[in-house]
């Protein structure tokens, strides 16, 4: 009796400790540099990567790159470590970086799983365009223009002062201490900003907007469909308001002189020269807090 | 020469428009990087030949020679190649000054440094792992069968804009099942993917609740 109840209880703490699969995980690392002049953008184009994009002295534009590949057997996940591509190179005023998986010709894609992590160090003032497909992009302290579409990438931006803009699908996006004029558009996915200085809109499909609209935010405009969207306010907002939720709902403080017409809009107007957070969506909510 | 319209000529060049790359640039520059890479790997290793020793006595004892103002018999007959001749030479002409070409245009590629491999092994929860292999659920292929079938409901207008979406997310599903592979584990991409299903559940509940 008593071993069959050892023996039960054994089975039932495999159960809850559940199978696991151990992964060789092997790793490619290697390093490109080339030098960088003003006048010259960089033009980042990735698939399956994590990509780091950060300031650095120095006109020269590094990148260090982890090629990872990782399957039960070793041998395939070796084998197949060398299906990635990093190819690095200037043409006229543009650096290319570029790191795919590349394949000959009726060759079958690789049993692995692959990821590349790429960090690109450079000078702050460079303009970025970047292009990311199934992984993350993280780009912080930089001061040129910067310019990103993904596909199942997620966002990260952070301390940047020059003009974004952002197309991202299936990706969230989540910036904060931005300086310069911002516009993102977003398909099935979130947006979350905080501490923004300048001027931003805001384009969403099926997601989430959530924006700390502090004290040195500029104009801001979303325009959302299907998406709920909230306003992080102060306890004295400087902004004006305008906003409307088409089928949907319009939530704002009751201590504050909002102007509501009907449960779907609500506007406050505090002086010509106050910037105004304009809102407007769709089958969604809108939540001023 | 001074510029007397400087601010004019600067304001027009800013007002220049700017133009994108077009869609499938990659792809078509695809093939002359990895040309371009080969090349490149491939020059150095060139062998490289020194002429014979005989030949600079040869030149030298030409160059003793005092000029007398008759042109030898031998030099007379290079300017009158054979026809054969020439057309050798123009296509060696040609290929020294496409090679001269394509060095002079190449995109200057980065040396790589520090490249080095590395073996570490990770465990992964085949809860994870199974996520991603998961069975489609029969009723989405109710609705495809439905809809296959000339039917009152798949024609409304509001059933074909669920349908649109569910269609929409899922090929945003099958691509992203396709980048997971079967040994995916990122868990960005399978909240990204839990999503979508939650989603596609969600319109084919509105779905059947129509039929």
């Amino acid at each position: 009796m008593k071993i069959k109840l050892l023996f039960s209880m054994g089975l039932l703490i495999s159960g809850w400790a559940g199978a696991q699969t151990t992964l060789q995980v092997v790793t490619q690392t290697l390093q490109k540099t080339v030098p960088w002049k003003p006048g010259y953008e960089v033009e980042i184009n990735g698939e399956k990567a994590e990509v780091l994009v950060e300031p650095a002295t120095g006109n020269k534009i590094t990148v260090n790159a982890e090629l990872i590949a990782k399957h039960p057997s070793l041998d395939s996940a070796k084998a197949d470590v060398k299906a990635w591509k990093l190819v690095v190179s200037t043409v006229g005023k543009k650096v290319y970086i570029r790191v795919y998986i590349g394949l000959p010709a009726g060759k079958p894609l690789p049993a692995s799983n692959l990821k590349a992590k790429i960090t690109v160090q450079l000078p702050a003032q460079c303009p970025v365009n970047l292009r990311n497909k199934f992984g993350q992009a993280r780009l912080d302290g930089l001061q040129g223009p910067v310019a990103l579409d993904g596909d199942f990438c997620a966002f990260s931006l952070t301390n940047l002062s020059g003009k974004i803009n952002v197309d991202s699908r299936y990706g969230n996006v989540d910036a904060r201490h931005l300086d310069g004029p911002v516009n993102i558009q977003v398909k099935r996915a979130d947006i979350a900003l905080a501490d923004l200085h300048g001027d931003c809109r805001v384009t969403s499909e099926y997601g989430a907007v959530r924006v700390d609209a502090g004290p040195k935010t500029g104009n801001l405009t979303v325009d959302a469909t299907k998406s709920d969207v909230v306003l992080d306010v102060p306890a004295q907002p400087r902004h004006s308001f305008d906003l409307k939720a088409g089928y949907g709902q319009v939530s704002v403080p009751k201590n504050l002189p909002f102007t509501t017409q009907n449960a779907q809009t609500a506007s406050w107007q505090q002086g010509q020269n106050s910037p105004l957070l304009r809102v407007s969506t769709s089958f969604g909510k809108i939540t001023v807090q | 020469m001074k510029e007397l319209n400087h601010t004019t000529l600067r304001e027009a060049l800013n007002r220049l428009p700017e133009y994108a790359a077009p869609e499938g640039i990659w792809e078509s520059m695809e093939p002359a990087l990895d040309m371009d890479e080969q090349l490149a790997a491939g020059i150095p290793r060139l062998p490289e030949y020194v002429p014979p020793a005989s030949i600079w006595a040869h030149i030298e004892a030409q160059l003793d020679t005092p000029d007398t103002g008759a042109v030898p018999a031998r030099r007379q007959r290079t300017f009158f190649l054979r026809p054969g001749a020439v057309r050798s030479y123009s296509a060696a002409a040609a290929l020294a000054l496409l090679l001269a070409a394509w060095w002079f245009w190449r995109p200057a590629g980065a040396p790589t440094t520090g490249a080095k491999m590395a073996v570490t092994q990770e465990v992964v929860d085949d809860q994870l792992l199974d996520a991603n292999r998961e069975a489609e659920d029969d009723a989405f292929a109710l609705v495809r069968q439905l809809c296959g079938n000339p039917s009152s409901v798949c024609s409304e207008p509001e059933f074909q804009l669920l349908k649109t979406e569910l269609d929409e997310l899922t090929s945003a599903k099958s691509a992203l099942k396709s980048a997971l592979g079967n040994f995916g584990d990122d868990p960005e991409l399978h909240a990204q993917l839990a999503r979508i299903e939650r989603e596609r559940s969600n319109l084919l509940r509105q779905m059947m609740s129509m039929i």
